[in-house]
C-alpha cells in the first residue's frame, strides 16, 4: 500500500520521537560531552582529548578492563555453555515432559524477577555467615568455618548472579532450536550407529550452530553493558575488584558527578556496540541471503 | 535375514498404535506394510529398528531376540520419508557417516562409499550438500546411506512420498530391482495400494494397528478376507452392493431391489443353504463390470442410467446408477456412452461376498 | 515434523485393559508413556543429567523458597529450615519502618507510584508498537527499510551505555525526579523490541484476510476491531506481559534520575532496606521482597505455560 507522508507520520510519529530523543540525541551527546570537562553543573567546557588522556594514564583503567574481560569471559561459560547444557537435558536427555516442563519453568523464573529481589537472593545465597546457602552447604560437607565470598571471591559472586540470568536467555532460545530438529534426523544417527554423545556432537551441534552463534554474541554485547547486578550487590568492591568498564562509567558520572569523563568512557561501549551489531548483521544477513539462494 | 514379529503390541498413552501384530519376514524378501496414514506403519517399522521398545510381544532377527538390542547394534539400514539426510555434510559425509561411527579406517571407508554411490549412480554428487539435491537424488542418498554398512536388514519408510507422481513410478522398479540383486531382506512401509502391488513379494495389511491379510499381490487381489482388503487394494476401488442370498430352483441369487444375480457354481457349494435369507455385501471390480448397448428382451435391458464419465488417461472410468444403487466401470475408449444414456450391465469376472456386520470375506474358508 | 499422520484413526482400548497391561511391567513401562523412547536411550544418561540438572538449578530454587518460607519465620536453622512462624516480618504492611532513628515512608505510597510506573509503561508500550509496527508491517513508504534497519541495530544495542546523555536530555527537558521521565526513557529503549515482535505478527496476517473482511462488508474500523485484533491478541499479551514486569522491576533508571524519596518505587525502597538490613534483618527483607515479587508470581503461575512456548528477548524469526 503507498500511503501519504503524513498518514505514516502518524503511525510512526511517537515512536520515532521516543527513539530520537533517548537513542540518537543520546548517542551524539555522548560523542560531544567526551570531549568536555561537563561536572555537576551541566556546563560546556571543550577539553578536547584531556578526557581520553587522562584515562590513558591512569593504572586503574587497565584494571578495569582486565576485570571486564575476566567477567565477560566467564560469564560466557554460563550464558552459552551450561544454557546448552539445561537445554539439552531438558529436552534430548528427558522422556518426562513433566520433568522438562518443571525445570523449564523454574529457570524463567530468574527473568521476570524484579532486579533487586533476584539481587537479595543471591546475596542470601552467598551470605558470609552460616547462614547462607553456600556456606551451608559447605558445612553439610564438614566445613566448619564460614567464607565469605563477597570479599573472597567477588568476582564469582557476580559471574554466578550474570550467569543464571543469561543461561536462563540461552536456555530458552537453545531448547526451542534443540526441539524444532526434526525427529528423523535423532533417529537416522541413532540407526547409523550414533551414541548420545555422537549425535550431540555431530547432529544436534552442528544443526543449532546459528543459535550458538546468535547467543553468543549477543550476550557477550549485553554482558559488556550491563551492570545493575554488579551496582547492587558489589558496586565495584572491594577494591575495584568487580569495577567493569560500564560500571567505571557509571561511577564517574553519577558517583563523582563527572560527566565529561563517563561519556569518554562510555564512548567506547558505545563503539563496540555499533562494531558488534555490525558484525552480527554479516554473519546473520549473510546467513539469510544463503538460504534464499539455496531454497529457491 | 528372518525376521519375526512375534504379538507386537505398541500403546502410547491411551492410543494403541500396534495391536496384537504377528507377521514373519522370510530371508531376502521384500515385505510391504500396506494402510491408510495413521494406521501404525511406522511404528511398526520404527519397532524393527529398535527406535521404539514393544509394549507387548518379542521381535526376532533370526534366532535372536533383539527386544533389548539398540538400533546401532542391529545390522539395519533405515530410509525415512524425509530422508534425513544431514544438512551440514555432504553427500560424501552423510554416506560415510555411519562407517565413520564405526571407526573404520579412512581408505576403507572411501572405497565403500565410491562403491555403493556408483552402484546407485550418484557418483557425481559427493562432494554437495543435501539442498542442492533433486528429490530423487536425495532419495538415492539416503538409501546409499541406509545399505553403505551391509546391513542385514533394510526398512524403508514411504520412501517414495516426496517424489513427484512421474519419478516415483520409476523409482520404484529401481527399488525393486536393487533390491532383487542385492537380495536383501527388506520392509517397505507405503500407503499407496498400487506401489505395493508392483515391488512386494508379499503384503501386509494394516488397519488401526491390526493386522488385516497378510499374503502376496495376487493372492490379496484375488482373495481378499476381508471388506476393507477388498475395498483398498485395487484401483478404482470395488463396487460394494448391500443385498441378500437367496435359493430358487436349485440356484443361488443375490438380489436387492435393483439387482438379481445368480452366483456360479462354486460358491453354492461354499455357501450352504442355511444362508438363504442372510444379508450380505455383494463386490464385484469395476474392471470386471461390462456394459452393452443393445436392446435385448430381457428385463433388465437399458435399466441403467449413465450418470458421470471420467477420463483416466487409456481408460473412462463410468458412473452408473439405478434406484439405490451405484456401479462404477472401467470402459476402454471405443465404446464411450453419454451421459444420460441407457446401458445393460453384465458381471464377467470374479464376485466376492462379505458378511454384512463383521465384513468377512464369506467365499474364504477359516 | 511436517506431514504428521491426522491422530484418531486408531483405536482406543478401554482403559482397564491398559491399566493391566501397565501394572505387568510398570517399573519397566514408566519412562516410555506418551513419548514412547528408544531401545538406545539410556536410562542412565537420563538419571545423570536429571541429577546434574537438579545440582545445576539448587541456587535458585533454595532461594525462591527460602524467600518465602524466611518472610514467615522467626528464626531459621542454617538459613534454610524455618523454625518459627510469625507475622512479624510482614509488619511493614501497618507501619512504617524504623530503621535506628530513620523512619521510612510507608510502603503504599511506594507500591502506588511502582504500579502506576508499571501500567504507564504497559500502555503506552503497547500503544506506540501496535502504531509503529503496523505501519512498518503494511505500508510501503520511503525510509521504511532504512527505519527497519534501525530498529533491528537498536534493538541489539543497550541503552544503558547512553545512561549519561539520557540524564542531559532529561536535563533539557525538566523531567529529571519526575516518574514520567523514567517512563519515557524506559519505553523509548524498549519499543525498538516490541515494535519488531508486533511487526512480526501483522506480517503474519495475511493480506487476503483483510481484503475478504471489506468484500465481507466490514469498515476499516469494524476489520481492525473483528479481525485484526484478535489474531494480534498473542503478541498484544506477550508485550503487555513483558513490559509490566519489567516496567514493575525497573531499578536502574529510578536509582539514577529519581531523587525525592516519595517518588520512589519498590525497586529502590528495597534496595535501601538491603543497604540497611542485611546481615541483620533478614527476615524483614524477605517479607518486602515477597511482597514485591506477588505480581511477578501471579503471572507465572498463570501465564506460565504460555510464556514457555514463546521464545522471548526479541530473537527475530
Ligand atoms: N510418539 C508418539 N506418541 C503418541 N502417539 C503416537 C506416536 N507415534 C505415533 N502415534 C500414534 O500412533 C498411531 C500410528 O502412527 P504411525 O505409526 O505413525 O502411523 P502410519 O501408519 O501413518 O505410519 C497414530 O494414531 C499416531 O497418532
Ligand atoms: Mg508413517
Amino acid at each position: 500500500m503507498e500511503v501519504k507522508t503524513s498518514s505514516v507520520m502518524g503511525f510512526l510519529g511517537p515512536f520515532l520521537i521516543l527513539v530520537l530523543a533517548f537513542y540518537f540525541i543520546p548517542v551524539i551527546l555522548t560523542v560531544i560531552l567526551s570531549f568536555t570537562s561537563m561536572d555537576y553543573k551541566l556546563s560546556w567546557d571543550f577539553t578536547g582529548f584531556t578526557n581520553f588522556e587522562h584515562f590513558l594514564t591512569q593504572s586503574l583503567t587497565y584494571k578495569v578492563l582486565l576485570t571486564t574481560f575476566v567477567y565477560v569471559a566467564l560469564t560466557l561459560i554460563f550464558n552459552v555453555g551450561i544454557a546448552f547444557l539445561l537445554a539439552l537435558m531438558t529436552t534430548y536427555f528427558t522422556t518426562h515432559e513433566n520433568t522438562a516442563m518443571f525445570f523449564r519453568a523454574i529457570w524463567l523464573l530468574p527473568r521476570l524477577t524484579p532486579v533487586v529481589v533476584y539481587c537479595l537472593l543471591w546475596m542470601w545465597i552467598f551470605e558470609p555467615t552460616q547462614y547462607g546457602l553456600f556456606n551451608t552447604i559447605l558445612s553439610l560437607f564438614g566445613k566448619s568455618s564460614s567464607i565469605d565470598w563477597f570479599s573472597s571471591y567477588p568476582m564469582g559472586v557476580i559471574v554466578f548472579a550474570n550467569g543464571f540470568i543469561g543461561a536462563s536467555f540461552g536456555m530458552v532460545t537453545f531448547s526451542s532450536a534443540i526441539k524444532s530438529i526434526s525427529r528423523d534426523y535423532i533417529w537416522s544417527a541413532q540407526v547409523d550407529g550414533a551414541g548420545d554423545w555422537q549425535i550431540i556432537k555431530r547432529i544436534i551441534i552442528p544443526m543449532i550452530k546459528w543459535e550458538i552463534m546468535y547467543i553468543f554474541i549477543w550476550q557477550t554485547l549485553s554482558l559488556l553493558n550491563s551492570y545493575v547486578y554488579i551496582l547492587i550487590l558489589t558496586d565495584g568492591g572491594p577494591l575495584h575488584e568487580t569495577e567493569v568498564w560500564s560500571l567505571y562509567a557509571y561511577h564517574k558520572a553519577f558517583k563523582y558527578m563527572e560527566f565529561g569523563n563517563g561519556a569518554a568512557l562510555s564512548l567506547f561501549l558505545v563503539i563496540i556496540g555499533i562494531i558488534f551489531t555490525f558484525i552480527s548483521w554479516k554473519i546473520f544477513g549473510f546467513r539469510k541471503m544463503m538460504g534464499q539462494e539455496v531454497s529457491r | 535375514m528372518r525376521v519375526l514379529l512375534d504379538n507386537i503390541t505398541k500403546i502410547f498413552g491411551k492410543v494403541v498404535a500396534v495391536n496384537d501384530l504377528t507377521l514373519e519376514v522370510e530371508d531376502g524378501k521384500l515385505v510391504v506394510l500396506l494402510g491408510p496414514s495413521g494406521c501404525g506403519k511406522s511404528t511398526t517399522l520404527l519397532m524393527i529398528a529398535g527406535i521404539y521398545r514393544p509394549t507387548e510381544g518379542k521381535i526376532w532377527f533370526g534366532d535372536n531376540v533383539v527386544n533389548d538390542l539398540p538400533p546401532k547394534d542391529r545390522k539395519i539400514g533405515l530410509v525415512f520419508q524425509s530422508y534425513a539426510l544431514y544438512p551440514h555434510m555432504t553427500v560424501f559425509e552423510n554416506i560415510a557417516f555411519p562407517l565413520r561411527l564405526k571407526r573404520e579406517n579412512k581408505k576403507e571407508i572411501d572405497k565403500k562409499v565410491k562403491k555403493i554411490s556408483e552402484f546407485l549412480e550418484i557418483g557425481e554428487l559427493l562432494d554437495r550438500k543435501p539442498i542442492q539435491l533433486s528429490g530423487g537424488q536425495q532419495q538415492r542418498v539416503a538409501v546409499a546411506r541406509a545399505l553403505v554398512k551391509s546391513p542385514d536388514i533394510l526398512l524403508l519408510d514411504e520412501p517414495l512420498s516426496n517424489l513427484d507422481a512421474k519419478l516415483r513410478v520409476v523409482m520404484r522398479t529401481e527399488l525393486k530391482k536393487m533390491q532383487m540383486r542385492l537380495g536383501i531382506t527388506t520392509i517397505f512401509v507405503t500407503h499407496d495400494q498400487s506401489e505395493a502391488m508392483t515391488v512386494a513379494d508379499k503384503i501386509a495389511v494394516i488397519k488401526n494397528g491390526v493386522l488385516q491379510q497378510y499374503s502376496s499381490p495376487d493372492e490379496l487381489y484375488d482373495i481378499p478376507k476381508n471388506l476393507f482388503v477388498a475395498t483398498f487394494v485395487g484401483s478404482p476401488p470395488m463396487n460394494i452392493i448391500e443385498g441378500s442370498l437367496s435359493f430358487k430352483d436349485g440356484n443361488l441369487f443375490f438380489l436387492n431391489p435393483d439387482v438379481r444375480f445368480e452366483l456360479p457354481e462354486d460358491m453354492k457349494v461354499v455357501l450352504k443353504q442355511e444362508r438363504n435369507t442372510e444379508e450380505v455385501l455383494f463386490g464385484v471390480r469395476p474392471e470386471d463390470v461390462n456394459i452393452s448397448y443393445e436392446r435385448s428382451g430381457s428385463q433388465d435391458s437399458t435399466s441403467w442410467l449413465v450418470d458421470m464419465i471420467e477420463m483416466m488417461g487409456r481408460e473412462l472410468l463410468v458412473t452408473l446408477s439405478r434406484e439405490k444403487t451405484m456401479l462404477k466401470t472401467i470402459v476402454d475408449r471405443e465404446h464411450v456412452p453419454s451421459i444420460g444414456e441407457k446401458v445393460n450391465v453384465e458381471f464377467t469376472g470374479k464376485v466376492f461376498l462379505f458378511d454384512k456386520y463383521s465384513g468377512k470375506n464369506l467365499l474364504c474358508e477359516e | 515434523m511436517k506431514g504428521q499422520t491426522p491422530r484418531g484413526a486408531t483405536q482406543v482400548i478401554p482403559k482397564r485393559a491398559i491399566y493391566s497391561l501397565k501394572r505387568k511391567k510398570k517399573k519397566e513401562r514408566r519412562a516410555q508413556e506418551v513419548r514412547g523412547e528408544a531401545v538406545t536411550f539410556s536410562r542412565r544418561n537420563e538419571i545423570i543429567s536429571t541429577i546434574i540438572m537438579t545440582i545445576i538449578s539448587i541456587p535458585i530454587f533454595l532461594s525462591y523458597l527460602w524467600l518465602f518460607l524466611s518472610s514467615f519465620s522467626a528464626k531459621m536453622w542454617h538459613g534454610l529450615i524455618p523454625l518459627k512462624f510469625t507475622l512479624h516480618n510482614w509488619r511493614f504492611l501497618w507501619q512504617p519502618i524504623k530503621f535506628g532513628a530513620v523512619m521510612h515512608t510507608s510502603i503504599w505510597p511506594i507500591t502506588l507510584n511502582t504500579l502506576l510506573l508499571a501500567l504507564a509503561v504497559t500502555i503506552s508500550e503497547v500503544l506506540v508498537s501496535t502504531l509503529s509496527g503496523y505501519a512498518l508491517s503494511r505500508f510501503r513508504f520511503k525510509g521504511r527499510v532504512m527505519i527497519q534497519g534501525m530498529t533491528m541495530l537498536l534493538h541489539a544495542f543497550p541503552g544503558v551505555a547512553l545512561l549519561i546523555a539520557i540524564y542531559y536530555v532529561l536535563y533539557t527537558m525538566r523531567l529529571l525526579d519526575t516518574l514520567w521521565g523514567v517512563m519515557l526513557v524506559k519505553i523509548s529503549l524498549e519499543i525498538p523490541m516490541s515494535t519488531n515482535i508486533i511487526k512480526g505478527f501483522f506480517d503474519n496476517i495475511p493480506w487476503d484476510i483483510e481484503w475478504s473482511s471489506f468484500v465481507d462488508g466490514c469498515n476499516r474500523w469494524q476489520t481492525w476491531r473483528y479481525v485484526i485484533l484478535p489474531l494480534l491478541k498473542p503478541g498484544i499479551a506477550a508485550i503487555s506481559l513483558f513490559s509490566f514486569l519489567s516496567g514493575w522491576g525497573e531499578f536502574l533508571y529510578i536509582y539514577t534520575f529519581i531523587f525525592t524519596s516519595k517518588k520512589q518505587t519498590l525497586a529502590t525502597f528495597l534496595n535501601s532496606l538491603i543497604g540497611e538490613f542485611k546481615f541483620v534483618d533478614y527476615g524483614l527483607l524477605s517479607a518486602v521482597a515477597t511482597f514485591y515479587m506477588i505480581p511477578t508470581l501471579l503471572f507465572f503461575i498463570f501465564t506460565q505455560k504460555a510464556l514457555l512456548q514463546m521464545s522471548f528477548g526479541g530473537r527475530k524469526a
